[in-house]
C-alpha cells in the first residue's frame, strides 16, 4: 500500500531515496495487485520530484491526486480515462509558440508545393510536335492564322447551306480542291472556336480554340459526301497548321 | 525468481519528434493543396457546350476496352485510322450516322461520324493532350431519309449536326433541320 506523499523532498530535485521509492511504487502499480491508491501514490511521488510546472499542469496533478482521498477502490487495474477538453487545451497551451509558427509555415509551404505540383501536372501536355497525318498533299497553300480577321471578299460565301452553329459571315475562302469536289474554308463557330470547313453541297468541320489551333493546327478527314456513289468514294485529309493549308488523299 | 526485463527502446529526442510532426503537417498540407487544385482545374466544357443535350456518357478510356464486331461494323473505310482502335460511341438520334472514336496513324484521337457502313465519314482529330484538356468536336451537314420523321419529305431536308465529346466524357449534340425551329 502507499505510504503517502514523499517527505524530505524539494520539488524539482530528486534524491536516491526518492528514486528508490518511485521504483518501488512503479513495481506495485505495474504489478498484478495494483490499486487506485498505488496509482495515486505514484502520481504524488512523481509530482513531488517533478520540476515546477505551470498552473495547468498542477491542475492535472491535482486531478490525478483525487482518487487517493477516496476509499480503497476495487482491485481491477484502472482503465485510461478519455482526455478531458480542459486537459487537451492545457496540453495545447504548452506547445511553444515557435512550434505553432513553424507548423503554420510548413503547412503553407506544403500546400503550395502540392498545389503547384497538381497545377503543373494538369497543364502538362505533350511537348512533342504533332505527327503529320499520312496523306499525299495535292493542295499546299498559305493560310495565315489571321485570315479570319481580314475583311470578307466577294468569294467568301460558301454555296453550301450553313448550319446555325457556324457563323455565316465569318467564312474566308482558303483553297479550292477540285479533284475532291470541295472548297476549304476558315470560319468561326458560335462557341468562339476557329474552324476548318470542307464544303461541297454539304460540309464537315473541325474546330478548336485559337490557342490549340496556333499550337497543334486542325486536322479533318472525310470521304465522299452524301450523294456520291459508294464505289467512287475516296478518303481525304486536310491539315491547317503553321500558316499553311495542305490537303490530299489519305494514305490507305 | 528473476524479473522479466524488456529491452529498452532508444530514446527519441524532442527535436526528432518535432521534425517528424512538421514533416507530417507538410505532407498533409501538400495532399490537401494538390486535391484542391485538382478539383479546380478539372477540364470542363464551356458553358455554351455544357448546355447541349447529352447523347451518351463515355466512362474512362474508351480505347481500353476490347474491340467488338459492333465497333468494326461502321468503322470508317479508308483514311489513316488504326483499324483496331475504332470504338463505337453512339448513334445519332433519328439519322443513321454512327459516332465512333478512333486513333489515326499519327496517334491523334478522332471523333468520326460515319454513314453507309463507314464508306462515307467525317472526322475531326486532335492530339491526346488536347483531347484530355478540351475534348474533340465535329460539325457536319447532310441529308437522307430518316425513319424518325413522319413524312418522307421531312426526311430529305438538310440537317446540321454538332457533336462534342467533352473532356468530362459526355457526348453532347445538337441537330438542326432546315425549316424547323
Amino acid at each position: 500500500m502507499s505510504t503517502g506523499a514523499g517527505t524530505g523532498t524539494t520539488a524539482g530535485t530528486t534524491s536516491a531515496a526518492d528514486d528508490a521509492r518511485i521504483r518501488a511504487l512503479r513495481s506495485r502499480v505495474y504489478g498484478p495487485d495494483a490499486t487506485q491508491v498505488d496509482i495515486a501514490a505514484l502520481a504524488e511521488a512523481l509530482a513531488a520530484v517533478a520540476p515546477p510546472s505551470p498552473p495547468a499542469l498542477d491542475e492535472a496533478v491535482e486531478s490525478a491526486r483525487q482518487p487517493a482521498a477516496a476509499p480503497a477502490a476495487p482491485a481491477a487495474p484502472a482503465a485510461p480515462a478519455p482526455p478531458q477538453p480542459a486537459t487537451a487545451l492545457a496540453v495545447l497551451r504548452r506547445v511553444p509558440p515557435r512550434l505553432v509558427v513553424g507548423m503554420v509555415a510548413v503547412a503553407a509551404l506544403g500546400a503550395l508545393a502540392g498545389a503547384g505540383t497538381a497545377a503543373v501536372a494538369a497543364g502538362t501536355g505533350s511537348a512533342d510536335p504533332r505527327a503529320v497525318p499520312s496523306f499525299s498533299a495535292t493542295i499546299d497553300v498559305p493560310a495565315p492564322a489571321g485570315v479570319l480577321a481580314r475583311p470578307a471578299r466577294s468569294g467568301d460565301h460558301p454555296t453550301a447551306l450553313v448550319g446555325p452553329d457556324l457563323v455565316n459571315g465569318s467564312f474566308r475562302r482558303l483553297a479550292a480542291y477540285p479533284a475532291a469536289g470541295v472548297t476549304l474554308w476558315a470560319a468561326r463557330d458560335r462557341f468562339g472556336q476557329t474552324c476548318l470547313v470542307v464544303a461541297d453541297t454539304y460540309y464537315r468541320t473541325a474546330c478548336a480554340d485559337a490557342a490549340t489551333v496556333a499550337k497543334d493546327g486542325l486536322v479533318i478527314g472525310w470521304s465522299g459526301g452524301p450523294g456520291y456513289p459508294a464505289s467512287t468514294t475516296e478518303s481525304y485529309t486536310a491539315l491547317w497548321r503553321a500558316g499553311r493549308l495542305t490537303a490530299g488523299r489519305s494514305a490507305p | 525468481m528473476t524479473a522479466l526485463r524488456l529491452p529498452r527502446l532508444p530514446q527519441v529526442g524532442p527535436r526528432v519528434v518535432t521534425a517528424a510532426v512538421l514533416l507530417l503537417v507538410a505532407a498533409l498540407a501538400a495532399v490537401l493543396g494538390g486535391l484542391a487544385v485538382r478539383a479546380l482545374t478539372v477540364p470542363r466544357p464551356p458553358a455554351s457546350v455544357a448546355a447541349l443535350p447529352v447523347l451518351r456518357t463515355v466512362a474512362g478510356d474508351v480505347f481500353a476496352r476490347r474491340q467488338t464486331a459492333t465497333d468494326r461494323r461502321d468503322a470508317p473505310r479508308g483514311g489513316d485510322f488504326v483499324a483496331g482502335s475504332v470504338r463505337r460511341l453512339a448513334v445519332m438520334p433519328n439519322v443513321p450516322a454512327v459516332l465512333s472514336a478512333a486513333r489515326n496513324a499519327g496517334g491523334d484521337v478522332c471523333l468520326v461520324a460515319a454513314v453507309k457502313q463507314g464508306r462515307q465519314y467525317s472526322a475531326d482529330c486532335v492530339p491526346p493532350a488536347v483531347f484530355a484538356r478540351r475534348g474533340v468536336s465535329l460539325q457536319w451537314s447532310m441529308s437522307g431519309w430518316s425513319a424518325g420523321e413522319p413524312f418522307v419529305e421531312q426526311g430529305y431536308l438538310p440537317r446540321f449536326f454538332t457533336v462534342v465529346w467533352g473532356p468530362d466524357g459526355h457526348i453532347r449534340y445538337l441537330t438542326h433541320i432546315v425549316g424547323e425551329g
